[in-house]
């Protein structure tokens, strides 16, 4: 009997990287919070990334 | 549990006129044939049903419903195509209907609303896959490739999210380029070397020069890390403090005790300087 292969859609494997990323080795803490939400609140376009970098290194 | 196809019924779809029924049970379904024996119809019937489009048939000068709707079905016959899944919330048909009129209109009935959301999140999938894209996809490049790989098995949102990330990373890189932050950063380490008398690049370097600098200080900390460093300026600002406060008013006092010394002292010569001259002139008195 062939055993079924589950493969993640691309939406799942989004959401593992995003929630892995803040605790990967050498991940600065605050560059992979930024990056998490922004992808949990739909936000992560170019240009608000952009933007959020900028404020990041600005503040 | 996965979603599988139990079956697909299909009238008036194309070239198919009367209903044809894939009774799949759950299992995939290879159709080979000659051409123009009804494959493309029954692979038109499904993307149109998942997608709302016929890619092939997308074009200006055709109109997809008439395109779609068989053209010996008579005005009162209705094209439809409906599939059965494992799961009954699932099921859905899609027809074509026909006014007096001629006016083709399209209809769509979910049994559920899980359906809705169902076709809804199936049609950011890459179902359809046609002779005409495996034979492009031969003579493309590698990365062409890759991306029409991604299309296919739904990861298209995975590769324009990494192209956002990518576009962040080399924003950061050219502003990195355009500041000139290595200058700045040579800058920053020759200073370090001027204060603290050490050449540090990392920030462990730096703890330990530091952590060597305040030991005699007796702050009772250690440094861990650069974020440790306010505290103990914070400590040393405060014993600085204290010894400053506490020479100025040991100075303070010394300077008010002088002023009263200079004070009395003037007082002492002034009666002094009476008393002498008393004392010259008291012979002088006695003579006369």
């Amino acid at each position: 009997m062939l055993k079924e292969i589950v493969v993640k859609s691309g939406k799942e494997v989004l959401d593992s990287f995003f929630e892995a990323l803040p605790n990967l080795d050498n991940v600065d803490m605050s560059l992979a919070s930024l990056l998490s939400d922004m992808y949990a609140e739909g936000n992560l376009t170019e240009k608000n990334l952009v933007n959020e970098l900028q404020k990041l290194r600005e503040g | 549990m996965a979603i599988k196809i139990k079956n697909i019924s299909i009238k008036g779809i194309r070239g198919i006129k009367d209903t044809i029924q894939l009774p799949l049970e759950g299992k995939s379904i290879i159709l080979y044939g000659d051409n123009g024996t009804g494959k493309s119809s029954i692979s038109d019937c499904i993307e149109w049903l998942y997608t709302d489009k016929v890619s092939h048939l997308s074009s200006s000068e055709i109109d997809l419903k008439s395109a779609l709707r068989n053209s010996d079905l008579s005005l009162t016959d209705v094209a439809s195509i409906s599939i059965t899944f494992n799961n009954p919330d699932l099921n859905t048909t899609k027809s074509l209907s026909c006014n007096n009129r001629g006016k083709i209109t399209p209809a769509i009935t979910h049994s559920h609303n899980n359906a809705r959301e169902y076709f809804s999140t199936s049609k950011q999938e890459n179902l359809i896959l046609r002779y005409q894209h495996l034979r492009n996809f031969v003579d493309k490049t590698k990365s062409e490739k890759l991306g029409d790989f991604f299309d296919i098995i739904g990861y298209s949102e995975v590769t324009k999210v990494k192209d956002i990330l990518r576009k962040g990373y080399n924003s950061i890189k050219a502003d990195i380029k355009t500041k000139n932050f290595e200058a700045q950063i040579n800058t920053q380490k020759e200073t370090l070397v001027e204060k603290i008398g050490a050449l540090v690049s990392l920030e462990k370097d730096f703890v330990n020069a530091i952590n060597e600098i305040t030991k005699d200080f007796k702050l009772d900390i250690t440094i861990q890390s650069i974020h440790d460093i306010d505290e103990v300026l914070s400590k040393l600002k405060i014993l600085t403090n204290t010894d400053i406060i506490s020479t100025l008013s040991y100075l303070n006092t010394i300077q008010n005790t002088l002023n009263t010394l200079e004070n009395e002292l003037n007082l002492v010569n002034l009666e002094y300087s009476g008393f002498y001259n008393a004392f010259i002139s008291f012979p002088l008195m006695l003579r006369a």
